[in-house]
């Protein structure tokens, strides 16, 4: 369990508001400066929603834990040259968006998962077979089936709550190519994972 | 409600074809925390690289300073001298006090060539004193010193004579 930075053992977070207070980007700059415990604060804000970026941006817990810890291994290791021209969340996501999109470069699963999944989709899922473990795979299927640029900007909504113009920026785009790439993914998930009762 | 229960109702919310539906099921859905071994992976690695960083800077940092203290140390000196600083270095560190030694250092040159000429100064004393001179500060123009004294072109036919046999010029 990461406890937060200034919790004592007894569960008291007598630092949690002085913490709570400052931004990323100076929690950045003072990690920068050698303060591991200003590391520590960030890392507890960001760490679930980048975790569940690569999650379902991958499909595949084991590559989701890689790429998560090759971008904090950037952080860590870029920490002196960070400069707060940017939003520290704009920084780690653009990263991460970097990241995901070199990895399916790199190793071509985008066409190889795509033809997978259509080449063996799931049988119909009935009302009464309702499962929690086949909705989060066949959710986790259609997710992979989206185009990587839909998807990713799909699942950086999601986790991040960035506005459309953030997320263009990140995916180094424009706002209306931004926005259509949303409408086409909620669309689409919606189509796909209603499927079985059209 | 469990998470089960979380999933199926969105799940029916998505057949109705209910709004925000796909996206309350996404929500609903994946990792509810970073695997332990993650995060311990991840805190491993900065506190590693804190520890290179605290461990070695401070011992680099006293490196220099110690470095930077003992090169300090012959500017208190004469570097000609005790030859501790090279004339480079006197320069660079004390660039006023280099010009100050050249300046002493050819009016030494001069009153060794003004001995020659006007006392009986010997020939060989006056190459060996001249060669003393020359290796033991920063270097002489002996056309510049010869011009300043406004010699007769025989004095400073004389000088270059007793110079020139010398091949230390």
């Amino acid at each position: 369990m990461l406890r937060h930075p200034g919790e004592s053992a007894d569960g008291v977070d007598k630092a949690a508001p002085a913490i709570s207070e400052i931004t990323d980007d100076a929690l950045m700059l003072r990690y920068a400066r050698g303060d591991k415990g200003a590391f520590e604060a960030l890392y507890r804000r960001y760490r679930l929603p980048l975790y569940r970026y690569f999650v379902h941006g991958t499909g595949d817990e084991a590559t989701a834990e890689e790429l998560y810890q090759d971008v904090w291994t950037k952080l860590i290791t870029a920490r002196g040259h960070y400069k707060s021209t940017a939003k520290f969340k704009t920084y780690l996501y653009g990263v991460a968006s970097n990241r995901l999109v070199d990895y399916y470069r790199r190793t071509s699963v985008r066409n190889n998962a795509v033809h997978m999944v259509n080449a063996a989709p799931s049988s119909p899922m009935l009302e009464d077979e309702l499962d929690g473990t086949r909705i989060l795979s066949r959710l986790s299927e259609a997710l992979q089936r989206l185009p990587l640029e839909q998807r990713s900007a799909f699942v950086l909504q999601r986790e991040t709550g960035f506005s459309v113009a953030e997320i263009a920026e990140i995916c180094n785009t424009g706002v209306e190519t931004m926005k259509s790439r949303l409408r086409y993914a909620v669309r689409k998930l919606r189509k796909d994972l209603r499927s079985d009762y059209d | 409600m469990t998470d089960q229960d979380e999933l199926h109702r969105h799940w029916r919310a998505l057949q109705r074809d209910d709004d925000g539906a796909v996206e309350e099921l996404y929500d609903a859905a994946g990792p509810k925390d970073v695997p332990s071994h993650v995060d311990a992976a991840v805190l491993a690695k900065v506190h590693d690289t804190l520890n290179w960083w605290q461990v070695r800077w401070p011992v680099a940092s006293a490196a220099v300073v110690v470095l930077a203290v003992t090169s300090m140390i012959p500017l208190g000196l004469n570097p000609y001298d005790d030859s501790k600083m090279s004339r480079f270095e006197t320069a660079v560190f004390s660039p006023e006090w280099d010009r100050a030694l050249t300046r002493q250092h050819r009016a030494e040159a001069t009153r060794l060539i003004e001995a020659f000429l006007n006392t009986a100064l010997d020939e060989n004393e006056f190459r060996k004193s001249w060669r003393r001179l020359t290796h033991s500060g920063p270097p002489i123009e002996l056309d510049e010193v010869l011009m300043e004294l406004d010699l007769h072109s025989d004095e400073s036919s004389r000088v270059y004579r007793a110079l020139l046999s010398d091949k230390g010029i």
